[in-house]
C-alpha cells in the first residue's frame, strides 16, 4: 500500500508558505503555538502544586525560582499565553457555530485577540501587584 | 431486512446501522471534536477562577498559599481547572501530531507519550491539591 502510493504523484494542496499571511491565518497559527506552549508549562503548575504539598522549605525554593528575574519572565510569557489562547478559543468557538464568518468581522475578531490579550496580561499582574 | 440494507437512501452505501449509529468512517464519530468544544467551554470559567486564585497566591509565604488551596471552595475550582485542561490539552495536542507527525510508528508513540503525560500531569495536580486540603499538610499554629 505505501509502495503504490508513493509512486502516484498525487496533488498536494499548498502549505503555509504559499499564502498571502491575513490576520486570521496569523492567529490561527498563533493559537496552536500559544496552546502547545501551554501544554508545556502545565509542569510549572503541577511542580507549583507538588512544592506546595511537599511542605515550606520545598515551597520556598520554588517561590525564589518563580520570582527570580527569569522565572517572572517566564510566567508573564506563560499569562499571556494563556490569555491569547482563551479568548482565541472563544473566538474560534464563535466560528465553529458558523456566526462571525463576515470579511469585515472575522479580521476584526482576529485583531481583538491580539489587542486584548496583552492588556489583559497586564492588568493581571497589575492587580496581583497590587495585591501584595 | 436484508433487502434494506444498502438501499436506505437514494445512492447510500451506507448500511442501516451504520446511518444509526452516525459516527461515520473513522467510527469514533465527533467525540474528539466535541470533548475539545466541551472542555474549551468549561476552561473559561475554570481558567479565570485558576488566574484569580494564583494571582491572591502569589508572593505569599507558604501557610497562607496552604490556607487559601485548603478551602473547600477553592480546591474544588482547581480540581475542576485540572480536569479540564489535561484533558482540553491532550486532545489539543493530538490534533497537532496527527498533523505534523506523519511516520506511524512514531505517531502512535507520540499520541501515546501525549495521553501519558497529560495523564501525569493531572495525577501530580489533582493529588497535590487533595494532599493540602485534606489537612496532610502540617499547618503552624494560626
Amino acid at each position: 500500500m505505501a509502495d503504490a502510493k508513493a509512486h502516484v504523484a498525487r496533488p498536494l494542496s499548498p502549505h503555509l508558505q504559499i499564502y498571502r499571511w491575513s490576520w486570521t491565518m496569523a492567529m490561527s497559527i498563533f493559537h496552536r503555538a500559544t496552546g502547545v506552549a501551554l501544554y508545556a508549562g502545565t509542569v510549572l503548575l503541577a511542580a507549583w502544586l507538588l512544592a506546595l504539598a511537599s511542605g515550606p522549605a520545598a515551597y520556598e525554593r520554588l517561590a525564589w525560582l518563580y520570582g527570580s528575574p527569569v522565572g517572572l519572565v517566564v510566567l508573564f510569557g506563560y499569562t499571556w499565553a494563556l490569555m491569547h489562547h482563551m479568548l482565541g478559543g472563544v473566538r474560534h468557538l464563535v466560528w465553529d457555530f458558523g456566526h462571525g464568518m463576515e470579511p469585515g468581522t472575522r479580521m476584526t475578531m482576529a485583531r481583538m485577540t491580539l489587542i486584548l490579550s496583552p492588556i489583559l496580561t497586564i492588568l493581571i499582574w497589575v492587580v496581583g501587584f497590587a495585591m501584595r | 431486512m436484508a433487502k434494506e440494507v444498502g438501499q436506505n437512501r437514494a445512492g447510500s452505501m451506507r448500511t442501516s446501522l451504520a446511518r444509526v449509529k452516525g459516527l461515520g468512517a473513522a467510527h469514533h464519530g465527533v467525540e474528539h471534536w466535541w470533548l475539545h468544544r466541551v472542555t474549551a467551554l468549561s476552561n473559561i470559567p475554570l481558567v479565570i477562577s485558576f488566574v484569580i486564585i494564583v494571582a491572591s497566591i502569589a508572593g505569599r509565604p507558604w501557610p497562607e498559599a496552604i490556607r487559601v488551596i485548603s478551602h473547600p471552595f477553592v480546591a474544588l475550582l482547581l480540581i475542576l481547572c485540572v480536569v479540564s485542561i489535561t484533558n482540553h490539552m491532550r486532545l489539543g495536542l493530538q490534533i497537532v501530531i496527527e498533523d505534523y507527525v506523519h511516520e506511524k510508528g512514531l505517531k502512535i508513540a507520540a499520541v501515546i507519550a501525549n495521553n501519558f503525560f497529560a495523564a501525569v500531569i493531572a495525577a501530580a495536580c489533582l493529588f497535590s491539591i487533595l494532599k493540602i486540603s485534606f489537612g496532610r499538610v502540617p499547618l503552624p499554629p494560626v
